[in-house]
């Protein structure tokens, strides 16, 4: 099976990383490809970031279903150009952040997501009511690292870890959800973190991890998303695209 | 990979028609095994029958763990003693009716289920809102056949192809999801059914074969209930379990 990895960022470091981080989540008979973007910002940590990255998202998308690809996984957590995608591809476009959320609440009662900066914290809330999980989620949490210096990955644990254990005592989760596709390969130490301060009862949800995953069960079953939901755009003149 | 399917039925032809059923789900290194109860119902389709099956879904749970089994399926849409059973094991227990609704949500705006008699169809509705789906929820329809007589499959066929064009001309489901286990195996003819009258934009979500899937997934990451969710039940005196 063939996933395509669509990272919106035009940092060409991210294609080799992007590449690492997602391969252990994939079957031996899954091919990983990752693409990066010609036009759009270095990293996504804004509404106005998220808008110039999503055109050439989609676009990209379009590529992979071309190039053979099985299913999309959009790299970012803000989920860019997603639903757009899903109304002119017939593949599986796999969001991080929806994937993980509801993989959460199946595996407890109310979750934290830990994020990068402050400033992304409305649009995690925004999922919320969006998925239907409002209720489920116990609190939102940044590390306040900028994506950009996320390669420092002592302080990034130790940031993830301290956040994630005032998750679990302050704000009730029962799980933790972390809130950006940079901190992926990182859920082992977080979780041992935890385990080191007493806190051994509580899941670390990888949400890069879990779209491989997932995009694997949608396609071993050949399912993808609704046309009803996502048909496809009327035709009519669009300049530029 | 070992997944145990554990049948709340005393009905013994449900072992290989199990075995037989969820094998087609599986990946090659994937290793089935089913269980039946020694006590409780032939079916499930009321409350009572849940009832009585639970005690002994239970059990068989907690057997699977010992076995070295590494996540469980509750085979059944009502996810009989679900809950219970997470608080007494660490493996994954995963519920088809719960998978299968947050799957649908993930696919579709509004999904409908089809279900094997109307008296269920106040369960998937408290369901939908026990996990926050509700407002996904476009109907609940019914074939009208009792569990015990699935086996007459081109009768099942006809009835849920008939329902699921129903369901989407009449009550605007984006998506089909069978309401129950035993219509497992069924997906793809009932999808061909819906395109032979012209619904080609209509994912259909067969429950158990979705369940052994999100069972290796989550078997693959290494991720489990969380603890703070379901904690194991305090020490006190039970009498008869």
């Amino acid at each position: 099976m063939k996933i395509r990895v669509v990272i919106p960022s035009i940092t060409k470091e991210f294609e080799s990383i992007g590449l690492e981080q997602y391969s252990p989540g994939a079957r031996r008979d899954t091919e990983i490809s990752v693409t990066l973007l010609d036009k759009g910002p270095a990293s996504i940590e804004s509404r106005y970031e998220e808008t110039v990255a999503a055109p050439d998202i989609v676009k990209k998308i379009v590529e992979a279903e071309k190039d053979g690809m099985d299913a999309v996984i959009v790299d970012c957590m803000a989920e860019p150009g997603v639903q757009a995608a899903r109304e002119v591809v017939s593949i599986p476009v796999i969001g991080t952040a929806e994937t993980a959320m509801r993989v959460a609440s199946m595996l407890g009662h109310r979750f934290s997501v830990i994020t990068v900066l402050d400033r992304a914290i409305p649009r995690f809330e925004r999922h919320g009511p969006r998925t239907g999980l409002s209720r489920q989620i116990a609190s939102l949490r940044a590390v306040n690292i900028p994506v950009l210096e996320m390669h420092n990955t002592g302080r990034l644990v130790k940031a993830l870890t301290e956040q994630s254990a005032m998750a679990v005592r302050e704000d009730g989760a029962h799980v933790i959800v972390f809130g950006c596709t940079g901190m992926s390969g990182l859920a082992g130490k977080v979780k041992q973190g935890l385990e080191d301060e007493g806190i051994t009862d509580v899941p670390v949800i990888d949400p890069a991890i879990v779209a491989v995953k997932v995009a694997e069960a949608l396609v071993d079953m050949q399912l993808s998303h609704s046309r009803k939901t996502y048909p496809n755009p009327p035709e009519k003149e669009i300049v530029g695209y | 990979m070992k997944i145990r399917v554990v049948i709340p039925s005393i009905t013994k032809e449900y072992e290989a028609l199990g075995l037989e059923q969820y094998a087609p789900g599986a990946r090659a290194d994937t290793e089935l095994s089913v269980a039946l109860l020694d006590k409780g119902p032939a079916s499930i389709e009321s409350r009572y029958d849940e009832t009585v099956a639970v005690p002994g879904v239970v059990g068989r749970v907690i057997e699977a763990e010992k076995d070295g089994v590494e996540a469980v399926i509750i085979d059944c849409m009502a996810d009989p003693g679900l809950e219970a059973a997470r608080e007494m094991v660490s493996i994954p227990v995963i519920g088809p009716g719960e998978t299968a609704m947050h799957v649908a949500s993930m696919l579709a705006y509004r999904f409908s289920v089809i279900t094997v008699l109307d008296s269920a169809a106040p369960m998937f509705e408290l369901q939908a809102a026990r996990i926050g789906v509700a407002e996904r929820l476009a109907s609940v329809r019914a074939v009208n056949i009792p569990v015990l007589e699935l086996g007459d499959t081109e009768r099942v066929v006809r009835t849920l192809t008939e329902q699921s064009v129903a369901a989407v001309k009449d009550d605007g489901a984006h998506l089909i999801v069978f309401g129950c286990t035993g219509m497992i195996g069924l997906a793809d003819v009932v999808k061909k059914g819906l395109e032979a009258q012209g619904i080609v934009d209509v994912p259909v979500i067969d429950p158990p074969m979705l369940a052994v899937k999100v069972a290796e997934a989550f078997a693959d990451m290494g991720l489990r209930h969380s603890k703070r969710t379901y904690p194991a039940p305090p020490e006190k005196e039970i009498v008869g379990y």
